[in-house]
């Protein structure tokens, strides 16, 4: 072959990666700064590392050293597990269903949560019930559309899909009952919920245990993710063996966007427009979409989860509303800039 | 066996298929041997995709069973199988974005450990099909802009890199121009041929089959089949009773070729 062989142009691409990389590392740097330094009370970037790593200073228990340990570094790590969690179900969940537009809500797995939660804000036992009871209703769903979608088809796409949304509009119809038949006060609450919300997460160990428990499955899985991509009959054909891959696929994300839901109520767009937008910026292997979706996905959070702190201080957005006024141009700007083509089905432009 | 013929590399022994109950070909028995090349002709819904699926292991024969190197597919798993059958589909899904090198690189998939890099020998044969299919131009193009001929090279140079010891393809030619056409199949039948593998082939182009194959498969569309030589099996008489249609043959340069006849029906004069 003329000119240079096609090891050494894709060796070219792979610095690409190191930059893309490198990039999606230093956001999570600046998220966590943002997180930790913004809010009602302003702390200067200088003084937080003191406070975070010298607890035996005199200033450990001053109220900023309070404020950083006990509120905004949990918070910060909720926002970021959060974050990566969607990102990387979305992507999934995209797989799975071979559909650019699906989310990791598509399949009804919010709807379940949401049922769950609204449930115990209504009775009033939100403080202590509402993780264990979102996370029922997630499960919930999550098995519903799992048996009803049917071993014997193989859990097929658009047999899930079908099954997904229609258990998904039978879970919205639940939160409409329960939101009209609801006093103010709760109601209020509720919304808060459903547009999610992290004032009230703590990122835990398990979260994160999750997160990379579930990256270093997939990425054993990369390459058959990137076949199962072209289809399943080429994936099978290609020696994938596809009802295994799916099934893996279903569960994981599934546990991901449950475990999301769960720490934050249903925030969204992380899911549907961070896997796009690593696509858009070359990084369609899933060698290196399912990591960048994680990282992406996090410090996005934690940057939108600062702004909702901050734009109208001292009162508190849901982040909900801020990932979709951040996503949107961002993503917009992305995908024009673009020199791959957006129409992923195939479709022509018309004349 | 005669001891001068190849060793039998893919053996079809009693196999039916039936799609919705509808029988497509009852009992079949063939035997592939080392560098031939097979065509399975037959009109629409005779079964061609239907047995080259089974064949593949992506739909079980309902009766009947079928061998590579005297081992059984069904007792094999799909990565083993596909490291030595591949199959081309008669059209690709692209749903999600992916360039033209990742999409052929998919190909060595079988040949690959999840956590392995590319080697020399994967590299190799990439490069190889990117060559032979010309398409060294593409590599950075996402596979759902190109043309569809453009898509068909990208779906055989994966399969060329794939590198199977069976090829079958569903027909290969669908979208190529003519100069294509042959390319692909002279490609093809230069790897068959040389290295000792084996290619089956459905196709509707009855001079393709003719030119590349050694043996035919018609289907006649009723779960009956004929099988033998080209020249035995593609005859105007088997070929006009498979098709419902008058075909007719005519030779050019010490070549048969074949035409759909009846210019006298109604329809022409209009």
């Amino acid at each position: 072959m003329n000119g240079p062989s096609l090891k050494e142009q894709t060796s070219r691409s792979a610095r690409y990666d190191v930059l893309l990389f490198g990039l999606l590392i230093t956001l999570v740097m600046i998220g966590f700064i943002l997180s930790l330094t913004s809010g009602s009370v302003s702390i200067p970037v200088s003084e937080v590392w003191n406070l975070l790593f010298n607890a035996d200073a005199a200033s450990a228990s001053s109220s900023q050293a309070r404020i950083v340990q006990e509120l905004r570094l949990p918070r910060a790590l909720a926002a970021f597990a959060t974050g990566a969690m969607l990102a990387l179900s979305g992507v999934m969940m995209q797989v799975l269903l071979r559909n650019p537009l699906a989310d990791p809500y598509i399949l009804g797995i919010s709807g379940g949560a949401a049922v769950g939660a609204l449930g115990v804000i209504m009775l009033g036992l939100a403080s202590i019930w509402m993780p264990y009871a979102a996370f029922t209703g997630a499960l919930l769903s999550v098995l519903l559309v799992f048996g009803l979608a049917g071993r014997r088809q193989g859990w097929s796409a658009t047999r899930l899909l079908l099954t997904g949304v229609v258990i998904s509009a039978g879970w919205g119809a639940l939160i409409n009952l329960m939101l009209s038949t609801s006093s103010n006060q709760t109601v209020h609450s509720m919304l808060f919920w459903l547009m999610g919300d992290l004032s009230q997460s703590r990122g835990q160990l398990w979260h994160f245990v999750l997160i990379l428990v579930v990256l270093v499955l997939m990425m054993a899985q990369a390459r058959p993710l990137n076949a199962m991509a072209r289809g399943d009959l080429q994936a099978a054909a290609l020696g994938v063996n596809v009802r295994r891959l799916r099934l893996s696929l279903y569960l994981c994300a599934s546990l991901l966007t449950a475990s999301a839901v769960t720490l934050a109520g249903s925030i969204g767009f992380v899911g549907l427009i961070i896997p796009h937008m690593l696509r858009l910026s070359g990084a369609r292997d899933h060698r290196k979409l399912l990591p960048g979706a994680a990282l992406l996905g996090g410090s996005f959070l934690m940057m939108a989860d600062s702004l909702a702190r901050t734009v109208i201080a001292p009162q508190q957005l849901p982040v909900g509303v801020l990932t979709a006024m951040l996503g949107v141009p961002a993503f917009l700007l992305i995908l024009y800039r673009s020199r791959m083509p957006a129409n992923a089905s195939g479709n022509r432009e018309l004349p | 066996m005669n001891p001068g013929m190849a060793a039998a590399l893919f053996q079809i022994q009693q196999v039916s298929v039936t799609m919705a109950g509808k029988p497509l070909c009852n009992d079949l028995d063939l035997t592939l041997r080392a560098g031939e090349r097979l065509a399975i002709l037959g009109p629409n819904g005779s079964g061609k995709t239907s047995l080259l699926h089974t064949l593949m292991g992506l739909q079980k024969p309902r009766t009947g069973q079928i061998s590579i190197n005297a081992q059984n597919i069904a007792a094999l798993s799909a990565a083993t199988l596909a490291k030595q059958v591949g199959l081309l589909f008669q059209s690709a899904q692209d749903e999600m974005p992916a360039t033209v090198l990742e999409t052929i690189l998919l190909g060595r998939l079988p040949h690959q450990h999840s956590w392995s890099a590319m080697s020399e020998l994967d590299w190799k044969q990439v490069e190889c099909a990117v060559t032979n299919m010309e398409l060294s131009e593409f590599l950075n193009r996402d596979v759902c802009e190109l043309s569809g001929g453009e898509r068909q090279r990208v779906a055989i140079a994966a399969l060329l890199a794939q590198s199977p010891q069976v090829f079958l393809l569903d027909e290969p030619s669908n979208h190529l121009d003519i100069s294509f056409q042959i390319k692909a199949m002279q490609v093809l039948s230069e790897i068959v041929l040389s290295e000792q593998r084996a290619l089956i082939m459905a196709t509707h182009d009855i001079n393709l089959a003719a030119r590349f194959c050694d043996r035919i498969l018609l289907l006649m569309g009723n779960g009956r089949y004929c099988e033998g030589r080209t020249c035995e099996v593609l005859t105007e008489s088997l070929l006009s009773a498979a098709f419902c249609f008058d075909i007719q043959k005519i030779s050019h340069q010490g070549h048969d070729f074949f035409f759909p006849a009846g210019f006298s029906s109604q329809a022409n004069r209009t």
